[in-house]
């Protein structure tokens, strides 16, 4: 199957993350399920998410705007992705 | 080793490397939806002035927020935001800080700011606890909660915020929680840019102190708890009160133009400096 190409550059920036055990908030609003434990602990003793597959990521940057930690830059590659997160009252 | 930096860290001290929170709590959130409201709207962080009490949610805008920051004693910043309004009332004052802070030891400096429609916007936090001296019950802690001054479960009936302050004669009311991070946004900016008291009423996850005393768990277990019983104000018409009794009602609650007291101040300056 061809990949698909990734509607937004996601980095995490490890060193800011708070933990994919008690937060884990990135997870939890990725539409694509693309977040998972990474196995290396940072440099204040928790275990940031690494992305599983980046080709599928819609470009709707959930993760980036939720994370309590600033630990998440998702820099949409084109205009008009879907946001998502009931934002049903965008048109308020 | 990340490559990117994130779009709102430009508004943040160089040298705070981390926010004060623990890991999961909403505060992050709300914190991020200022900053975004701020650049959205294209302001300059030289033309504001942040004020917070004491408490978690105090901690938002001091140290991290690279702006004048005023972190003042418990339950007073909106009083202190008054004095700063007065003085400097070419700037953007906003008051960030808990339930705790503003609507029980402080509860009397948010009805009366809201009553004289004063042109500060308040960001209430409102975890339902004091959360930073270790989980007592606050004034928004739901009825029956057990917390460790309530063992036996709160007898007392629990304030619901956003209408008190509506009542109270605020120019512009909004609830959401950190499930609506861009509504939130949204109704930010249009308290930054409403003239008279706006209140925006942040409903946010504590895991560490919340979760704990209702079993609701982790962050992402209170998350689903927020997007499962939010309900919009346009949909609450249908419902009795039984229905509406476990949920948070969101939305805006008022926005509206009315005389707001600095300019009225101004008015009355200007037209006793004209007479002879
Ligand atoms: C005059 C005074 N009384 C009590 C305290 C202790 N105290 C510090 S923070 C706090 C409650 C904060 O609750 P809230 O505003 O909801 O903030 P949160 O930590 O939940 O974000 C209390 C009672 C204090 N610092 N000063
Ligand atoms: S939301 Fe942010 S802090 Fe939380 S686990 Fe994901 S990257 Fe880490
Ligand atoms: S931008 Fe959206 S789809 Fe892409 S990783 Fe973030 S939350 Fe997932
Ligand atoms: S005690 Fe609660 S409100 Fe305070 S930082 Fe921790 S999770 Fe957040
Ligand atoms: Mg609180």
């Amino acid at each position: 199957m061809q990949k698909k190409s990734p509607k937004a550059k996601v980095t995490i920036i490890a060193e800011s993350c708070k933990g994919m055990d008690d937060c884990g908030i990135c997870r939890f609003v990725c539409p694509k399920d693309l977040f998972e434990a990474c196995k290396e602990m940072n440099a204040t003793g928790y275990y940031p998410p690494e992305i599983k597959d980046e080709s599928d990521c819609s470009g709707c940057q959930n993760c980036m705007i939720c994370c309590p930690d600033f630990a998440i830059v998702a820099e949409k590659k084109t205009d008009g992705a879907p946001n998502s997160l009931e934002d049903e009252d965008a048109e308020q | 080793m990340s490559t990117s930096t994130h779009p709102l860290k430009k508004y943040t001290r160089s040298h705070i490397m981390r926010t004060t929170t623990c890991p999961g709590c909403g505060i992050g959130t709300v914190s991020q939806a200022i900053l975004r409201a701020i650049d959205e709207l294209e302001l300059d962080m030289d033309d504001f002035v942040f004020v917070s009490g004491i408490g978690c949610s105090a901690w938002i805008p001091s140290p991290f927020y690279n702006a004048d920051t005023l972190h003042t004693t418990h339950g007073r910043p909106i009083a202190y935001a008054t004095g700063v309004k007065l003085g400097l009332p070419d700037k953007h004052v906003m008051v960030v800080s808990g339930d705790g802070d503003l609507t029980a030891i402080g509860g009397n400096h948010l009805i009366h700011a809201a009553r004289r429609n004063i042109d500060l916007t308040v960001v209430l936090v409102n975890n339902g606890i004091y959360a930073m001296t270790g989980g007592q019950t606050a004034p928004t802690t739901p009825r029956g909660l057990t917390t460790i001054t309530s063992p036996h479960g709160t007898l007392e009936h629990t304030f619901d915020i956003s209408p008190m302050i509506a009542a109270a004669g605020a120019s512009f009311v909004a609830r959401w929680t950190t499930y609506h991070p861009r509504q939130m946004t949204r109704s930010i900016k249009k308290g930054i840019q409403k003239k008279g008291f706006a209140l925006i009423e942040a409903v946010s996850q504590c895991p560490v102190q919340y979760g704990r005393a209702s079993n609701l768990g982790d962050a992402v277990s209170m998350l689903t708890y927020f997007k499962d019983n939010s309900v919009r104000i346009s949909k609450t018409q249908k419902m009795d009160a039984a229905e509406l009794q476990s949920k948070i009602v969101v939305g805006e609650f008022v926005d509206t133009e009315k005389a707001e007291l600095t300019t009225e101040l101004a008015q009355v300056k200007n037209k006793l400096r004209a007479s002879p």
